[in-house]
């Protein structure tokens, strides 16, 4: 299977196919439970693609990375208006919503340079109401990123998603937004 | 690396889970900590589960699934609530990094079970005194 190829882009570090995990096996060989295994090899570095890579070249693929990529960073730059805009003129839901709002931001952060322009997002009714429509906000979110993850062409950016998309899990798992 | 490797690495991985989800569930008290102890039982079945899942689709593909080792490390002491809490929760953070290895190797199906399993191993986190992480399983990214 080929190597991921690099993004023809001007996108944060992560989408250069730089992003190589080392392996985590728990337990072996009378290791610590959670002993890292070394690094792999140079062979075992490179990652695998999604599907019409091996057809349509390496351009295609970093074409459709970064089309992901600009369609995520909507996504997470959306919500997080949203975010904002419930916390406005609610100080208990700002306080509520500080870790998903900072999630966001750093999301933001490794997917693009600056953060995408979005509409102005209007939340009304009472705490409740706004958070039960951020709550559904991120649920949407997460099954975007889960998605995305498994749609990316190359493993980094999967790997990068499906963390991005277990970190919303994580928080919608904390009762912040109940 | 193939997709099977990886999947072979997750599937040791999970071996080496419910062996010490085993040995964790056992020093835990049922009637002093019923929490702790409903959170431990209920991630050895997850991990068992999903064992499971990874020897099925490993013999789908042809492959014969690695074997469990004997016996694993276990972490020690496993005397207080808080060992316990502690030795679960590296559990799970090395879980969260497998799966998030996992997913950088694999595309399709495999890749949707590893996306899974990350989600899920940073949520069971959260029961052992994890706190929410911005990049779960990415430790290159963990200092943001």
């Amino acid at each position: 299977m080929p190597a991921s190829p690099p993004l023809r882009t001007s996108r944060r570090r992560v989408l250069t196919a730089s992003a190589v995990l080392a392996p985590v096996v728990l337990g072996t060989a009378g290791c610590d439970v959670v002993a890292p295994v070394p690094e792999p090899s140079g062979e075992d570095r490179s990652t695998p693609t999604a599907t019409p890579s091996d057809t349509t070249g390496a351009g295609a693929d970093a074409d459709a990375d970064e089309q992901l990529v600009e369609r995520v960073a909507d996504d997470v730059a959306r919500t997080l208006a949203l975010v904002e805009s419930a916390g406005r003129g609610r100080p208990s839901v700002r306080r509520s919503l500080r870790g998903v709002a900072r999630t966001h931001r750093a999301h933001l952060d490794e997917l693009v340079d600056s953060r995408p322009t979005t509409r102005r997002v209007r939340v009304g009714g009472d705490d409740a109401a706004a958070l039960r429509r951020t709550r559904t906000a991120e649920q949407r979110l997460q099954r975007r990123l889960a998605e995305a993850a498994v749609d990316a062409r190359s493993g980094p950016l999967g790997a990068l998603l499906a963390s991005m998309a277990a970190a919303i899990a994580q928080q919608l798992a904390t009762g912040a937004l109940a | 690396m193939s997709p099977v490797d990886a999947l072979q690495r997750a599937l040791a991985a999970e071996h080496a889970a419910t062996y010490v989800y085993g040995a964790i569930g056992a020093a835990t008290s049922v009637s002093a900590t019923p929490g702790l102890f409903a959170s431990v039982a209920a991630a050895y079945g997850e991990h068992r589960a999903r064992r499971d899942l990874l020897t099925a689709r490993l013999r789908d593909r042809g492959a014969e699934p690695v074997a469990a080792d004997a016996a694993y490390a276990v972490p020690e002491p496993l005397r207080s609530p808080a060992d316990v809490s502690a030795a679960a929760l590296a559990v799970e953070r090395a879980c969260e990094e497998t799966y998030a290895w996992v997913v950088e190797q694999t595309s399709r199906e495999d890749r949707q079970l590893a996306v899974t399993a990350l989600t899920s191993a940073a949520v069971r986190a959260l029961a052992f005194r994890g706190s929410p992480e911005i990049f779960p399983g990415i430790g290159e990214h963990a200092d943001r």
